[in-house]
C-alpha cells in the first residue's frame, strides 16, 4: 500500500498516481519502522516516533523492542526480550550521504515493495505484517501515551517528511488523537453502490393552479344537482345489476339474508341509494334482513337507513328487520361469524327497552343464511370478507367505483357470485325514491368529470408550471 | 424471560387457531373458536384503548399546548359522545349525533379526496414516461367507458369496457393481489415464528 | 334522572331538530371545505371535533354490542362462562399500553391479537387468494373447452392474455429489485418482462385511479348537493 502525501488516501502498492487526488506517488513512499511500526518518509535516516535509525541494516531485521510504557502483549515476532525504551542514535552523516545517492533507486523499486498498512486502531493490534517486525502494542493504540513521543501523533497526523516530533504531546496533538480515536471506531462509510434513501423532494403546484382545478371540480359537482338532462342513461341495467336483481328476487318470504354495512359516511352517496333499493326490494318480498357491520360508522348509516325509510322501519318494527351489531378487528370478526353467528353475537340473554337483538330466528351458522350481501368502500374490508369465508359461500358484493377493479378477479374465480359498481347500479336503476340526485344528474355529472381531467391532462402538458413550495 | 413467555403466547396462539381452521379435529376446533372470540373481546378493547390514547394525548395538550382549545373541544366531544354512547345507546341521541355530527364531517373529508385526487392527476398525467402515458391513456379510457351514457349511444363500448376490465386490468390486479397474499403471508408467518414482535412495546 | 334527559330531548320537535341539525352539518361541511382555500384553523377544529365524536361513538358501540352481553353473561353464569373472566382480565391488562411503566402488562393481550391476526392473515391469504387465483388463472387456452368456434378462440385467446399478464406483473416485481444491478445472465429475461409487466400494472392502476376519481366526484357532489338542496330547504323555510 502507498499512502498518498497530499490526501492520505492508501493506494494499491503498483499505483504511479493516487486514485482519489490524482498526486503522482513518485515520492510518496514510507518506510516502516522496524521498531514502531511507524511510517517515516523515505529520505529520514530516524524514526519519528521512536528514533529508531532506519537506515541499519541490523535494525530492519531485529524484533521490535516494545517501549515500557506501552501495553505489552507477546507477539510472534518478538522473540528477543524487551528492551526499554530505545535511545536515540548518533547521528551518522557519512551514512546519510551515501543514502541519498541510493535514493533514485529507492524510488523506483518503491512500487514494487510492500509497505505495512497503518495499524487499526479500532481492534486490538495484530501484527499486519510478522516479516516486517512490527511490534505488538496491545489492545488499545491509545493507551500507554505517555510523555514519550506520543504514538497517537504519528499515527493521527499526515506522514510529512517533518522534523522530529517534539517529546511532550501538544493540545493539537491530542485534540487530533481524540478525533481520530473517534473516527477510528465509527462504522465503515458507505461503499459506492450504497445509497441513502432520502424522501423524494416534491415541489406542490402552484395556489393559483390549485384553485383553478378546485374551481373546475365545484362546477362539475354542482351538475348533478343543477342538470338540464342532456346526456341519455341506459335503458337496461349492465349485466351484473341483472345478476344481482335476479338473484334477489328468486327468494322467498322465508329466506335469510346478512347485509354487512362495510362502507362509512364518506362513500354514503354512492352506495346509500342502491342499498336502500335492495333492502327494500328484500323487505317487499318478507325477506328476513340481518345487518352488522365490523365497523362502527357501518352500524350508524344502517341505523339512519332503516330509520328513513317508511318500509324498513315498518320491517324493523315487526321483527323482520333486526341489527345483529358490532364486530370488531375485521379478519377477527368476520372469521369469528363464519365459525359461529351465536358466539359472535351474544346478545340472547340481553333484553332491554331499546335493544334486543332476537337471536331465536338468526341462523346460528353462516350456512343457514341464503344470501350474504357485502357493500363496501375498502377493498381490504371485502378481501378480509372473501378470504374469512368458507368455500361455499359466494357473497354479493355491492361496492364503490374505487373498490370495484380491484374486486373483478374474485368475479372472476367465482368467490364471489355477483359484482356490481354502486353509482352507475344507482343510475341504472333510475337511483331509489329517496336520491334527490336523478339518474341524468348523475349521468351529466360524470361526462363534466369526464371533461374536467381531459382538460387537467392537457393543462398538465400545455401549461408552463412553475413549482411552489417544496416539501 | 417475560419476552420469550410472551412471544411463545403468541406464537402457540397463533398456531393453535390455524391448525384449528385447517385440520378436522372437533377439539381443535373448539380451541380456534375460544381463542377467536377471545381475540374478539380484545379488539372491542383496542377500542377503548384507543379513546384512552387519544384523551391522555389531548389532555395534556388541552392543559398547555399552542392549541389548547382545538384539544377542548375534541375532549368535550368525545365525553359526551361516549356518555350518549353509554348511556342512551341507539337513542334518537345518538342518531342525531351520528347524522349531523359524524356523517357531515366523515363525507366532507371524503370529498376533498377528489381535489387532492385532481392534484395527483396534474402531477401523473404529465407526460414525461412511458408509465406516465400508460396511466393517463388508460385513466381517460376507463373513465370515458364507465360514463352510463357511453353504453346508452353506443351499446358496443359496454362490451369493450367489460372486456378492459375482465382482461389487462384484471391481470394486472391479480398479479397484485397475488404479491399482497405472499406478502402477507411472509408477514404472518415472521409473526408466528416469533422473527417480528410487534406486540411487545419495545422500538 | 337519565329518563328525565331522555324525555327532554323527546320533547323537542323533530323538526326543530331536523332543522338545527341541518345547519350544523352545514356549518361543518364548510369548514373541512375550507381546506380549499387553505385556511387550516377551522379545518382542523372540524377535524378534531370528529376525532372526539368519533372515538366516542366506536368505543360506546363496542361497549354496547361486545363487551356488555358478555359481562352480563360471566355475571349470570360465572361457572359456565369464567373464561369470559380471564379475557375481561386481559383486556384490562390492554387498557395499560401507553401508561409509562405500566405499558409491559398489555404486552400479553397483545400478543394474543397479533398472533390470532396473523393465524388469520395467514391461513386467509392462502386459502382466500393465493389458491383460488392461481387456480383460475391457469385455465384452459384450448378454444374448445370454451364451447368452441369463435367465440370459443376468443376466450381463449382472453385466457392466455390473462395468463401472461399476470406473470409479467409478476415479473415486474422481481424487476424492481433486479433494476439496481446488472441482472445476472438468467435474470436478463426476468428482467426484460419485468419492463413489460410494470407497463400492464400501469394499465390496472389507471383503471384503480379512474374509478377513484368517479368515487371522490359522487361524494362531492353528494356534498354540493346536500348545501344546496338541503341547506337551501333550510334557509328557505327559516322566518325573518
Amino acid at each position: 500500500m502507498i499512502v498518498c502525501p497530499n490526501c492520505q488516501h492508501q493506494n494499491h502498492v503498483q499505483a504511479s498516481h493516487c486514485a482519489q487526488c490524482g498526486q503522482s506517488l513518485s515520492d510518496a513512499v514510507y518506510r516502516v519502522c522496524p521498531s514502531c511500526g511507524a511510517l517515516n518518509p523515505i529520505d529520514g535516516q530516524f524514526c519519528q516516533r521512536c528514533l529508531t535509525d532506519l537506515t541499519a541494516p541490523a535494525a530492519q531485521a531485529q524484533p521490535a523492542p516494545a517501549p515500557p510504557d506501552m501495553a505489552p502483549e507477546p507477539t510472534p515476532i518478538e522473540s528477543a526480550p524487551a528492551e526499554p525504551a530505545a535511545q536515540p542514535a548518533k547521528p551518522n552523516t557519512k551514512k546519510r550521504e551515501a543514502k541519498r545517492k541510493k535514493r533514485r533507486d529507492r524510488k523506483e523499486r518503491a512500487a514494487q515493495r510492500d509497505i505495512a498498512p497503518l495499524p487499526d486502531p479500532a481492534e486490538g493490534r495484530q501484527p499486519q505484517s510478522p516479516e516486517n517486525g512490527l511490534a505488538e502494542l496491545g489492545g488499545d493504540p491509545l493507551a500507554g501515551v505517555s510523555d514519550v513521543l506520543p504514538l497517537e501523533t504519528a499515527v493521527a497526523l499526515p506522514h510529512r517528511g517533518s522534523p522530529p516530533a517534539e517529546l511532550r504531546s501538544g493540545h493539537d496533538e491530542q485534540e487530533d488523537a481524540r478525533l481520530f480515536s473517534s473516527l477510528a471506531s465509527e462504522p465503515a462509510p458507505l461503499t459506492a453502490a450504497a445509497q441513502q434513501v432520502l424522501p423524494p423532494v416534491r415541489a406542490e403546484l402552484p395556489r393559483w393552479l390549485k384553485l383553478v382545478l378546485a374551481l373546475m371540480l365545484l362546477l362539475a359537482a354542482c351538475i348533478p344537482t343543477l342538470s338540464p338532462g342532456w346526456l341519455p342513461t341506459p335503458t337496461t341495467p349492465s349485466a351484473g345489476t341483472n345478476a344481482m336483481l335476479s338473484a334477489l328476487s328468486s327468494l322467498g318470504s322465508d329466506a335469510q339474508v346478512l347485509v354487512a354495512y362495510e362502507y362509512g359516511p364518506d362513500h354514503a352517496a354512492e352506495l346509500d341509494p342502491v342499498a336502500q333499493r335492495v333492502l327494500e326490494q328484500l323487505a317487499d318480498q318478507g325477506v328476513r334482513i340481518h345487518l352488522l357491520s365490523t365497523e362502527p360508522s357501518g352500524l350508524g348509516l344502517a341505523e339512519r337507513m332503516l330509520h328513513g325509510s317508511d318500509s324498513l322501519q315498518g320491517g324493523l318494527d315487526r321483527g323482520q328487520i333486526q341489527v345483529l351489531g358490532l364486530l370488531p378487528g375485521r379478519e377477527i370478526g368476520v372469521r369469528t361469524l363464519m365459525r359461529s353467528v351465536e358466539s359472535a353475537f351474544r346478545m340472547q340473554t340481553v333484553t332491554s327497552e331499546t335493544h334486543a337483538a332476537d337471536l331465536t330466528h338468526t341462523p346460528t351458522r353462516i350456512s343457514g343464511f341464503d344470501h350474504v350481501i357485502l357493500l363496501g368502500d375498502d377493498s381490504r374490508a371485502m378481501r378480509a370478507w372473501i378470504e374469512q369465508a368458507p368455500p361455499t359461500l359466494h357473497p354479493l358484493a355491492i361496492v364503490t367505483a374505487q373498490v370495484y377493479p380491484a374486486l373483478v378477479p374474485y368475479e372472476a374465480s367465482g368467490q364471489l357470485v355477483t359484482l356490481v359498481q354502486g353509482p352507475t347500479a344507482a343510475i341504472e336503476l333510475q337511483a331509489s325514491t329517496s336520491s334527490r340526485i336523478t339518474a341524468t344528474g348523475a349521468t351529466d355529472g360524470l361526462a363534466a368529470l369526464f371533461l374536467v381531467v381531459l382538460c387537467v391532462a392537457i393543462l398538465a402538458n400545455v401549461l408552463p408550471v412553475k413549482p411552489g413550495k417544496t416539501r | 424471560m417475560r419476552r420469550i413467555m410472551v412471544a411463545a403466547f403468541a406464537v402457540i396462539a397463533g398456531l393453535l387457531v390455524c391448525l384449528g381452521l385447517l385440520l378436522p379435529s372437533p377439539w381443535l376446533g373448539r380451541v380456534a373458536d375460544l381463542l377467536l372470540e377471545g381475540a374478539l373481546i380484545l379488539a372491542a378493547f383496542a377500542l377503548l384503548l384507543g379513546l384512552l390514547n387519544v384523551l391522555r394525548s389531548h389532555a395534556q395538550k388541552a392543559v398547555k399546548g399552542p392549541r389548547r382549545g382545538q384539544s377542548i373541544v375534541l375532549i368535550v366531544a368525545l365525553l359526551l359522545t361516549l356518555a350518549i354512547g353509554l348511556l342512551f345507546p341507539q337513542s334518537a341521541a345518538q342518531a342525531w349525533v351520528f347524522d349531523y355530527v359524524y356523517s357531515p364531517i366523515q363525507a366532507s373529508l371524503g370529498a376533498l379526496l377528489a381535489f387532492v385526487a385532481l392534484q395527483a392527476a396534474f402531477r401523473a398525467f404529465r407526460l414525461r414516461t412511458v408509465d406516465a402515458a400508460i396511466l393517463l391513456v388508460s385513466s381517460l379510457i376507463m373513465l370515458f367507458l364507465q360514463i352510463p351514457a357511453t353504453a346508452a349511444l353506443w351499446p358496443r363500448l359496454g362490451a369493450v369496457r367489460d372486456w378492459m376490465l375482465a382482461v389487462p386490468v384484471a391481470a394486472g390486479i391479480r398479479g397484485l393481489l397475488l404479491g399482497i397474499a405472499l406478502g402477507t403471508m411472509a408477514t404472518a408467518l415472521r409473526v408466528l415464528f416469533a422473527v417480528d414482535r410487534p406486540y411487545t412495546g419495545e422500538e | 334522572m337519565l329518563e328525565g334527559i331522555q324525555n327532554l330531548f323527546a320533547a323537542i320537535p323533530a323538526t326543530y331538530l331536523h332543522a338545527a341539525g341541518t345547519w350544523l352539518a352545514a356549518i361543518l361541511t364548510l369548514l373541512v371545505l375550507s381546506y380549499i382555500v387553505g385556511y387550516m384553523p377551522l379545518y382542523r377544529l372540524a377535524g378534531h371535533l370528529f376525532i372526539g365524536v368519533s372515538a366516542g361513538y366506536a368505543a360506546g358501540l363496542a361497549w354496547h354490542t361486545v363487551l356488555w352481553p358478555r359481562l352480563v353473561l360471566l355475571i349470570s353464569g360465572p361457572a359456565q362462562h369464567w373464561i369470559y373472566a380471564v379475557f375481561f382480565a386481559l383486556g384490562l391488562l390492554l387498557l395499560t399500553r401507553g401508561i409509562g411503566p405500566l405499558s409491559g402488562l398489555a404486552d400479553l393481550p397483545m400478543a394474543l391479537l397479533f398472533g390470532v391476526g396473523a393465524a388469520l392473515a395467514l391461513v386467509g391469504a392462502a386459502m382466500g387468494t393465493l389458491v383460488p387465483q392461481v387456480g383460475v388463472t391457469i385455465a384452459s387456452l384450448s378454444p374448445a373447452s370454451y364451447g368452441g368456434g369463435a367465440a370459443g378462440w376468443a376466450l381463449a385467446i382472453d385466457a392466455a392474455l390473462l395468463l401472461v399478464g399476470t406473470l409479467l406483473v409478476f415479473a415486474s416485481f422481481h424487476h424492481t429489485q433486479a433494476s439496481e444491478e446488472r441482472p445476472a445472465p438468467g435474470l436478463r429475461l426476468l428482467s426484460r418482462a419485468g419492463i413489460v409487466g410494470r407497463k400492464v400494472l400501469y394499465v390496472a392502476i389507471g383503471a384503480l385511479f379512474s374509478g377513484a376519481l368517479i368515487s371522490f366526484y359522487t361524494v362531492l357532489a353528494g356534498r354540493i348537493q346536500f348545501l344546496i338542496s338541503d341547506w337551501g330547504a333550510a334557509i328557505a323555510g327559516m322566518r325573518f
